[in-house]
């Protein structure tokens, strides 16, 4: 017993005052006390140990922690590191696949500039030979004849250079759709910018592929007039819509030798949005796959025949513009791209 | 069924008992007895065995029929069961062959029971009471209710004895078998020990003998998250508190871990020595010392068992691991306490140096530091 509760309980009997109930009432109390003591004690002995247990845990803990958060330090520069190289990779990619949409442009490209070209030269030609005239004319004093030789000389010269700044124009379009986007938006004719890569692909794939036609259909609104985007971006999804859609048909046609190959591209003047649509009447997409074909790397194209990023880029350029690329398709029966780009 | 319990300090004093019990015309046909190895178990069986009282017992590290504990007594669950309701059998293993006795008497049971339980005691600290308790499965199947513990002797740990009307062996296995057709017989054993820090692997071990953890020896990484000092061979209480207060709880895949204390440690490698098998490569976590709400689990683990299996109970039967008297000291009488108030039946308990029951989700184990509680009633 505790020693001061045994001094208790001593005198307490030893008390010539209490009566011998008031005795045994005052010993179960001292007992009861003693009981409750030794629970305390008890009680606080356990609570010493946990304790001392527990500032072991929480010093472990502490430790562990410290080592998880450098090695969550470590993890963290490692994906940083990993961020700036997928970074610099995704530019190289974006870039590539600017060249791969290039190289199928080229055929295209050429096509057009020899067009103004063969302009340039021929009437270069006749210029030569017209001046050799005037020079003939004025010899012999014969300057009416000298004169309309002249204003023929001028006209040509006219068409010279207009065949020249259209050749000029196609060559410093090749050069901005090949190089970074500045990001910066300027004013656009949408409808010549479509009608431009239109024929570029076209041409371009005729270049390739002689055994290639296909029925071009367009449905330009000439309301829309000019809306601010960043061309050589846009340019870029266009050119890519199209490719496909030649894809789509030409396939088609390999399959089905009586198929019209058919694309059809039209712009429309929203409320607050312009819509630019690209379909064709080919095999459609599989229902299968849909959901996959913005995702970047994957093609359907046998290998080497497409980067799988054509229309992951041209969905973030489309996103990058506060627009919309959507897609509705029908197996079997076709596939229409529809562009949405706000006005504003 | 009608139970009476009754204690004494002698056969004397249990004799007196039995007659007050008896004068109201009970007539006991089964006792069970939970008693110190210091009393005199032949005197005690021999007046049992003339009033013609089938005998199931076992020395005990103290016994109680209520919430005072005692130590040097005997404790008695006395029963008036139908005869034909119950078999006692008494088997030694001097040759270690457990499963095969255990084997055996399931077998004997099953040929007077169809379904057959078991209340069993097991004596010596060698025994492998795993073993005993898969021989009762490999006859009787996965879900045979089998129940009990393994003798003390007065935390001397030297001679435990389990016994019958005139058997006795420090070496044997003493069992009531009852026919489930007649008796309902529930039980659940309970820990409450709570888990602290990571799961932690067991790297080294063979049997019992575990010898390290995450590759540090065992005795290191018990006695650093117990904070203990003076971890040496001199220091007497360190055995003690281990065992007592620093359990490896080892993991289960299904059902509440089992506390696997150490009991004996080598020094020359400071292993430990397990009250039961650890395997290699298995999980283990550590306890914290018990908090004040183990007795509130272990309570509401039987308020459980009243409330989904047994609404109404004749008897009770309690084994209780002598650790917990270490760990809980002077709260041990509200966990039992807080036991018996759940049917307010006639009681009957005593500390064990192992449990022998399914804890909750588990299978047959051999547990320690745990109470086991069984349920009797007439159907």
């Amino acid at each position: 017993m505790n020693q001061h509760l045994e001094a208790l309980y001593t005198s307490i009997q030893q008390s010539s005052h209490l009566t011998e109930d008031e005795k045994a009432s005052l010993f179960k109390t001292v007992k009861t006390v003693e009981k409750e003591l030794e629970i305390a004690l008890f009680k606080l002995d356990r609570t010493e140990k946990v304790k001392r247990t527990t500032a072991i845990l929480l010093e472990e803990t502490i430790e562990e922690l410290e080592q998880k958060r450098k090695a969550i330090e470590e993890t963290n520069e490692a994906l940083t590191k990993s961020l700036a190289e997928l970074r610099a990779t995704q530019t190289q990619l974006i870039q590539s696949e600017k060249m791969a949409s290039l190289g199928e442009l080229t055929a295209g490209i050429a096509h057009e500039i020899q067009n103004p070209l063969n302009f340039v030269n021929n009437f270069s030609e006749v210029n030569a030979e017209l001046i050799d005239e005037l020079n003939a004319e004025l010899a012999i004093g014969n300057l009416q004849q000298a004169k309309e030789i002249g204003e023929n000389i001028k006209e040509n010269e006219e068409k010279i250079i207009f065949h020249g700044k259209r050749a000029d124009a196609i060559v410093k379009g090749m050069l901005q759709h090949s190089r970074s986007s500045s990001g910066v938006k300027d004013p656009t004719d949408i409808n010549a910018l479509t009608d431009e890569y239109l024929r570029l692909a076209y041409h371009g794939l005729r270049a390739k592929d002689k055994s290639f036609n296909a029925t071009l259909k367009t449905d330009f609104d000439k309301s829309i007039g000019l809306i601010n985007i960043v061309p050589q971006d846009i340019g870029r999804v266009i050119l890519n819509l199209i490719t496909n859609a030649f894809y789509a048909v030409s396939e088609k046609k390999k399959q089905q030798p009586d198929y019209e190959p058919t694309v059809e591209v039209m712009t429309r003047k929203l409320n607050d949005k312009i819509e630019i649509s690209v379909s064709d009447k080919g095999n459609g997409i599989p229902q299968n796959i849909l959901d996959k074909i913005f995702q970047p790397f994957f093609t359907t194209k046998p290998t080497g025949q497409g980067t799988g990023l054509g229309l992951s880029l041209s969905y973030d350029i489309v996103k990058a513009h506060g627009g919309e690329l959507k897609v509705e398709t029908k197996e079997g029966e076709g596939t229409v791209f529809t562009i949405l780009l706000p006005i504003s | 069924m009608k139970a009476k319990s009754i204690k004494g300090n002698s056969p004397e004093e249990i004799q007196s008992g039995l007659q007050n019990s008896m004068s109201d015309g009970f007539a006991p046909t089964l006792a069970i007895v939970f008693m110190s190895f210091s009393q005199d178990r032949d005197a005690l069986c021999a007046l049992l065995d003339n009033s013609g009282i089938a005998v199931f017992g076992c020395t005990t590290n103290g016994e109680f029929i209520d919430e005072v504990t005692e130590k040097g007594s005997i404790a008695i669950l006395l029963l008036d069961i139908n005869r034909n309701y119950f078999q006692i059998y008494f088997e030694e293993y001097p040759e270690k062959n457990y499963r095969e006795t255990t084997n055996s008497i399931a077998k004997k049971a099953k040929e007077t029971f169809s379904i057959p339980a078991f209340l069993i005691a097991g004596s010596n600290m060698e025994t492998d009471a795993e073993a005993l308790l898969f021989g009762f499965e490999d006859v009787a199947g996965k879900d045979v209710n089998v129940y009990g513990s393994m003798a003390g002797d007065d935390f001397s740990f030297s001679d435990q004895f389990v016994f019958t009307n005139g058997h006795s062996s420090s070496r044997g296995l003493v069992c009531l078998a009852l026919d489930e057709d007649k008796i309902m017989i529930k039980g659940v054993a309970t820990c409450g020990w709570r888990a602290v820090g990571t799961v932690r692997t067991v790297t080294k071990s063979s049997g019992n003998h575990v010898y390290t953890i995450d590759d540090i020896p065992v005795l290191d990484i018990t006695t650093k998250y117990g904070g203990l000092e003076n971890v040496t061979p001199d220091n007497e209480g360190l055995l003690l508190e281990i065992a007592a207060n620093f359990p490896l709880q080892l993991q289960r895949e299904k059902g509440d871990p089992v506390m696997r204390p150490g009991l004996v440690i080598d020094w020359n490698d400071h292993s430990f020595y397990c009250s039961g098998s650890v395997p290699e490569g298995s999980k283990i976590r550590f306890s914290l010392p018990p908090d004040f709400d183990v007795m509130e689990k272990v309570i509401k683990g039987v308020e459980n068992l009243k409330a989904t299996q047994m609404p109404d109970a004749d008897a009770l039967v309690v084994f209780s691991c002598a650790g917990r008297i270490l760990s809980l000291g002077p709260l041990m009488t509200q966990e039992i306490e807080g036991i018996k108030n759940v049917w307010n039946v006639p009681m009957l308990g005593m500390f064990s140096n192992a449990e022998l029951a399914r804890a909750t989700g588990g299978n047959l184990e051999m547990h320690n530091l745990t109470t086991c509680c069984v349920a009797l009633k007439e159907k």
